[in-house]
């Protein structure tokens, strides 16, 4: 008797579950086709190490890159020539510059005016060997372009549209 | 500025290197051709824009990698070159305009009649203005976008519109008025501007009237001087002889002409000696090597062709005349004891002659004297010295 007992309430679970999800309905998120790719954008950095975004119509906003700046450790009141190069590939933003050792990743917050940041190391090399003459571009198929950034004296890499550093562009 | 940028531009492509002032120092990319070109354009510097353009599709057809989805193919490209299109075309315009409105420039004559001045300045009003609306309907036909209108007013085309305007009306007017409008423009407000670049233009003018003037100057002071020393080569060459007049009685001055008709000149006198003696010969030998010796010369010089046949031709006749035996030169053949006979006799002809004379002298005194004046002498005479005691 104790052992009936034990075996039904799992299957009574069971049932109880399938009969609520039987009656919930099934929510699908539509999609539409969305290929989010801007052209170079130089920038001109503002003493606070923030850039304005309406130096180049149509976008406007503002952009503060004093955390990565430090990171680089360039001086936000003194940057290296000025200038940095943006772009938006796969709806991500890219950052670099003169000097700096690392290409920038930014992930927009949707809803918000906070984004996440992360680098992605291109010269290991601190001093000298940071990048110069750097440019950002788009490389590669129109199935899976990858973003290429270029600089002087240096082999190009290649960010592909899931964010990895590569060679070459697949 | 943008002419000197776009010349080392173009010239680099030309020469397929990379640009090194004002970009990285990597491979252009579709993005940087295409800023260029756009650029260009602005400056109103077409042919750039347009090798720019052309190296933008060269890129993306050879390496389609370099345009993932055709954005520049597609989308960025096409209206580039419809404009650089639409400029190319009204500059075209604006240069036959130019051209056409220079040839049909036909100004009054201000010099028939003086009454004709305010038709005169008049024409050269309406003139300016009428051309200047053609160019304006030009340009607005042409181009509909007052940004591209911008743009092709920094076009070499439409500064020479400007030039035209400002310069080749004027200067046509000034060619056909002459100085004369610039006292009978004076005091009319409306025309200052006129007369002021009137003036500018008699400047330029007198200034280039003036540089003219002084290089003639010193052309002629230069030829002048050429030519004396022509002369005076002329007469060292030919030994300052008198020579006959050229072909057609013109008596020609250059070294060039006057050098082969010396030697012509020369040839023939030496053709009419039938023999020369020993010094004659010695003598043109020397002459022939003075004369290979100006040919050289004046040959290095470039003044006038060689010589050398002539020369060549004369020291032939020379050599071709027999050469006269004269006195001395038999006997010097004859040796050291011939020379000592001929001063022998040489000596004894001397005193033979100087004893005649003297015995001379004295018969014609005893003939002179009185009988009692002369002296008289014991004769004795004997037989074998008879005829000297009888003197």
């Amino acid at each position: 008797m104790n052992g009936r007992r034990f075996v039904s309430q799992p299957v009574l679970a069971l049932l109880i579950a399938a009969a609520v999800l039987s009656c919930a309905t099934p929510v699908v998120q539509p999609t539409l086709m969305l290929e989010q790719h801007s052209l170079r954008i130089p920038l001109t950095l503002e003493a606070d190490g923030t850039v304005l975004l309406a130096e180049r119509p149509p976008l406007i906003g503002r952009l503060d890159l004093s955390p990565i700046l430090r990171a680089e450790g360039v001086n936000p009141g003194v940057p290296p020539d000025g200038k940095v190069q943006l772009m938006m590939h796969y709806g991500r933003l890219y950052v670099v510059g003169d000097s700096f050792h690392a290409l920038w990743e930014i992930t927009p917050q949707p809803g918000s005016t906070t984004a996440s940041f992360r680098p992605i190391p291109v010269v290991r090399e601190s001093g000298p060997g940071a990048m110069k003459d750097v440019r950002l571009s788009r490389y590669g198929s129109s199935q899976a372009s990858c973003l290429r950034l270029d600089w002087t004296g240096g082999k190009p890499v290649f960010i592909t549209p899931r964010g990895e550093i590569r060679d070459d562009c697949p | 500025m943008t002419a000197r940028r776009a010349a080392v531009f173009l010239i680099a492509a030309a020469l397929h290197v990379p640009l090194v002032i004002g970009a990285p120092k990597v491979e252009a990319d579709p993005h940087e051709l295409y800023d260029r070109a756009r650029e260009f354009l602005a400056d109103g510097e077409l042919r750039a824009a347009a090798t720019s353009l052309s190296r933008l599709k060269t890129l993306i057809a050879d390496r389609p990698d370099w345009d993932p989805e055709g954005v520049f193919a597609k989308e960025l490209l096409p209206p580039l070159s419809d404009r650089l299109a639409r400029l190319q075309g009204a500059a075209r315009r604006l240069d036959e305009f130019t051209v056409r409105s220079l040839e049909d420039l036909q100004p009054p004559d201000i010099k028939k009649d003086i009454s004709t001045v305010r038709d005169y300045t008049e024409w050269a009003t309406s003139v300016i203005e009428r051309l200047r609306g053609e160019r304006q309907q030009i340009i607005v036909s042409s181009l509909s976008n007052p940004e591209e209108q911008a743009f092709l007013t920094h076009t070499e085309s439409y500064v020479r519109t400007e030039r035209l305007l400002e310069i080749e009306v004027l200067k046509k007017m000034a060619d056909t008025a002459g100085d004369d409008i610039l006292g009978l423009l004076g005091g009319d407000p409306e025309l200052e501007s006129v007369l002021v670049r009137f003036r500018q233009l008699k400047r330029e003018l007198m200034k280039n009237v003036a540089d003219r003037d002084q290089l003639e100057s010193d052309v002629k002071a230069s030829r002048a001087q050429g030519d004396a020393v022509l002369r005076v080569l002329a007469a060292v060459v030919t030994d300052d002889a008198p020579l006959e007049a050229g072909p057609g009685g013109r008596k020609s001055a250059t070294v060039a002409a006057l050098f082969p008709r010396f030697l012509d000149g020369k040839l023939t006198e030496v053709r009419a000696r039938t023999s020369l003696t020993p010094a004659e010969l010695e003598a043109l030998r020397a002459d022939l090597e003075r004369y290979a010796r100006y040919n050289r010369v004046l040959k290095e010089a470039g003044v006038g062709p060689d010589q050398g046949p002539r020369i060549e031709a004369l020291a032939k006749a020379v050599n071709d005349l027999p050469v006269e035996a004269g006195v001395l030169h038999t006997f010097a053949a004859g040796g050291p004891a011939c020379l000592l006979l001929i001063v022998a006799l040489t000596l004894a002809t001397g005193i033979t002659t100087w004893l005649a004379i003297a015995r001379g002298r004295r018969l014609a005194s005893l003939h002179h004297s009185a009988p009692g004046r002369v002296p008289r002498i014991a004769a004795e005479v004997h037989g074998t010295d008879a005829d000297r005691r009888a003197v």
